[in-house]
C-alpha cells in the first residue's frame, strides 16, 4: 500500500487516525451541518451535501463563515458528532482556533496540498505531537 | 513565540486555570501565525454562544466560556459586547409576537449569561456594530470577533485588528493580549484586490441593497484578502460605508477594505496598494449586482410576513431614513417590520421621534439583539402569533443568515427598504 508523509508545524497535541472525508472547497461548522448526525445540509452546491462527517478525518481547502465558526467546531464535538481531526490547506485562524477548542490534534501549513495529495476513504494519521499527517491509500 | 515572565506564569496557571486556558489559546493561535510576541489590544469585542445562542448549543458554549473564565474576577483590558439572541425585558416584542411566558422565561435563563461578562467590567453594548458606541483612533490595536465590527475598525477607524475568533476575543479579555501578526503590522496591510465600478454605474444613486449586493460579491471574489474600492462617492457616510463594508465578512473573511479619497489609509490608490500592483483587478456592474440580488432572493411571492431591518445594527442616519419612508403608511395586521441597532442609537431615535413613527406604522427598533433570530427555526421551535415563512430585507448579511440558520426553511425577499415595506404593506395603501 502506498504511503504518502505531509510535514507541518505541530500545534494541537494528539494521535488519531481515521477515514478521510475530502473537499476541495470550503467549510463551515457553524450554521449547515446537522448537529445530532454531522450531516452536512448546506449550501445546496457543496460538494460533500448530505454526507456525514462524524468520525471522520475531514480535509478541506478553507474554513469560511461568521467568526463563531468555531465555536460551530466545538458545538459538534460535545455532539459527538464532530470529526476526529481536521486537516486544511490553507492557513487561516478559523481551523486552528476550531482544534484548540474542540480538542481534536492539528497539524499547521502541511509542506503539501492536502486536498490534492488526500482523497476520501483514504487512511490518515493525525500525529499533532510531531506535526506529521500519514496518508495510506487503500486503493 | 517570546513570553515575558508574566505571560510565562499566566500561562503555567499562577493566576488560575481560567487565565492559563485563555493564554493556550492565544499562544497556540501566535505560533501557529509565527508571532513573535504578545501585544497589548486597548478593548476586546466579545462574542459568546453562551447568551448569543439558545438551547444545548447555548449550554454548550457557556461551557467553553467558562473554561476560560475560571478564577478570574476582573477582565484584563475593556471589552464591549456582542447583541443576545433574545431580550426578555422587550415587552412591546413579545406582545407583537405572542411569545409565550414559558418561553420568555426559558430564554431568559440563557441570555442570563451575559450578565457574568458585565460582572467581569464588560461594556454591555450588545451590538455587532461597537464601532458608534465605543470610537477608537488610527493605529490603535483591538482584539475581538464578529466580522463587521473587524472590517470597520481596521478600514475606517484604521484601528489594527485581525479577524478572530469567538474563544480568542474572550481569551484577550480575560489575558490582556493579543498575538501580533496580520493587521496588527502595518506592512500587511496593503490592498490585494482591487475593485473598479462599471462607467454606467452610478453608486450616488445606489440604495442601501445595492451597496450592500456590492460588498456581498466583492466578499465572494477576495475571499481573505485586503481590498481597495474606487470610484466611490467620496461623501460616503459612516453608516453607508458600514453597509458596503459588512458583506465582504459575510460572504468572504476581508479584514481590510479601503476607500480610495474616503478611509484613513487611502488618501490615493498608490496608498492603499502600498505601491505594489494588484493581484486581482475586478470589475463590477449592472450585471453581477442582478445576480446577488438573486442569488439572496428565494422566493416569487410579492408578501413578506416580515421585514427585517438593521442587520448589522442601524446607525442614527438609517432609521432617519427608514422613518422617512415608512411614515405614514400601515403594514398588514399578521406582518411585521424590526429594525436592530445599539440602545443608545435608540435613546436619540427615541427623542428624535423616530421611534414613535416606526411603531405608528407598525414596525419596532428592537436593541441588544439581533432581530432575526428568535424566530429562526434552526435555533428554536416556537408558536408565534403569526407564522414567519418568508422575510424581506435589504441587508446581504440578514439574508445570508436566516437563509442558512434555517437551512432554507425561511424564504428571502431581497431588495430595498421601499420593496421589504412594499411586501408587508397593507394592499391599497
Amino acid at each position: 500500500m502506498e504511503k504518502i508523509v505531509l510535514k507541518g508545524k505541530p500545534i494541537v497535541e494528539g494521535v488519531v487516525e481515521g477515514d478521510a472525508l475530502v473537499t476541495s472547497g470550503s467549510m463551515q461548522f457553524l450554521g449547515p451541518i446537522d448537529i445530532k448526525t454531522g450531516t452536512i445540509v448546506a449550501p445546496p452546491d457543496h460538494e460533500l451535501l448530505g454526507k456525514s462527517i462524524s468520525g471522520k478525518i475531514l480535509v478541506f481547502s478553507a474554513e469560511i463563515g461568521s467568526t463563531g465558526d468555531p465555536l460551530g467546531y466545538y458545538i459538534l464535538q460535545r455532539a459527538g458528532t464532530g470529526p476526529k481531526a481536521i486537516v486544511c490547506s490553507t492557513r487561516g485562524q478559523m481551523p486552528i482556533v476550531s482544534s484548540i477548542v474542540g480538542d481534536t490534534p492539528f497539524v499547521y501549513a502541511p509542506d503539501k496540498n492536502p486536498v490534492e495529495k488526500i482523497k476520501t476513504g483514504d487512511y490518515v494519521k493525525v500525529d499533532g505531537n510531531k506535526g506529521i499527517v500519514e496518508v495510506t491509500k487503500l486503493r | 513565540m517570546y513570553l515575558t515572565k508574566e505571560e510565562e506564569r499566566m500561562l503555567e496557571g499562577e493566576f488560575g486555570s481560567g487565565v492559563a486556558y485563555s493564554m493556550r489559546v492565544l499562544t497556540k493561535l501566535g505560533d501557529a501565525m509565527d508571532a513573535e510576541r504578545m501585544i497589548k489590544p486597548v478593548s476586546s469585542h466579545i462574542v459568546s454562544l453562551g447568551y448569543q445562542g439558545y438551547g444545548d448549543l447555548a449550554k454548550w458554549c457557556k461551557d467553553l466560556d467558562e473554561k476560560m473564565l475560571d478564577d478570574v474576577k476582573q477582565f484584563r483590558i475593556s471589552a464591549t459586547t456582542n447583541p443576545k439572541f433574545f431580550k426578555p425585558e422587550d415587552k412591546k416584542l413579545i406582545e407583537k409576537f405572542g411569545m409565550s411566558s414559558s418561553t420568555v422565561e426559558e430564554i431568559r435563563e440563557g441570555v442570563n449569561w451575559s450578565k457574568k461578562f458585565e460582572d467581569l467590567g464588560a461594556i454591555p453594548a450588545y451590538t455587532c456594530t461597537p464601532f458608534f458606541v465605543y470610537p477608537i483612533r488610527k493605529g490603535e490595536h483591538l482584539a475581538g470577533a464578529e466580522s463587521v465590527a473587524v472590517v470597520m475598525y481596521n478600514s475606517i477607524y484604521g484601528a489594527m485588528l485581525n479577524r478572530e475568533t469567538g474563544p480568542t476575543a474572550l481569551s484577550s479579555a480575560v489575558t490582556g493580549i493579543t498575538p501580533e501578526f496580520g493587521m496588527h503590522k502595518p506592512e500587511n496591510r496593503y490592498a490585494r484586490v482591487q475593485v473598479d465600478l462599471d462607467k454606467a454605474l452610478k453608486p450616488k444613486e445606489f440604495t442601501r441593497a445595492d451597496y450592500s449586493a456590492l460588498g456581498y460579491y466583492v466578499g465572494k471574489i477576495a475571499m481573505d484578502r485586503n481590498v481597495v474600492f474606487t470610484g466611490l462617492p467620496k461623501d460616503m457616510s459612516v453608516g453607508l460605508l458600514k453597509t458596503l463594508l459588512a458583506p465582504l465578512g459575510v460572504s468572504g473573511a476581508v479584514m481590510l477594505a479601503h476607500v480610495v479619497g474616503v478611509t484613513p489609509e487611502a488618501p490615493t490608490l498608490d496608498d492603499a496598494l502600498m505601491g505594489r500592483k494588484p493581484e486581482e483587478k475586478i470589475e463590477v456592474g449592472k450585471e453581477q449586482l442582478e445576480e446577488m440580488y438573486g442569488m439572496l432572493t428565494t422566493t416569487t411571492e410579492d408578501k413578506a410576513d416580515i421585514a427585517i431591518f438593521g442587520c448589522p445594527h442601524a446607525p442614527l442616519e438609517e432609521i432617519n431614513e427608514i422613518s422617512q419612508l415608512v411614515n405614514g403608511k400601515k403594514i398588514r395586521d399578521d406582518a411585521s417590520f424590526l429594525i436592530g441597532t445599539a440602545e443608545p442609537i435608540k435613546v436619540l431615535a427615541d427623542r428624535m421621534g423616530l421611534t414613535n413613527t416606526i411603531e405608528k406604522c407598525g414596525g419596532l427598533i428592537v436593541t441588544d439583539i439581533c432581530p432575526h433570530l428568535f424566530f429562526n427555526p434552526g435555533f428554536i421551535d416556537i408558536e408565534l402569533k403569526h407564522s414567519i415563512n418568508t422575510v424581506a430585507t435589504d441587508c446581504t448579511k440578514c439574508a445570508h443568515y436566516v437563509s442558512g440558520f434555517s437551512g432554507g426553511k425561511i424564504k428571502m425577499k431581497y431588495g430595498s427598504v421601499e420593496s421589504c415595506i412594499n411586501a408587508i404593506a397593507k394592499r391599497g395603501d
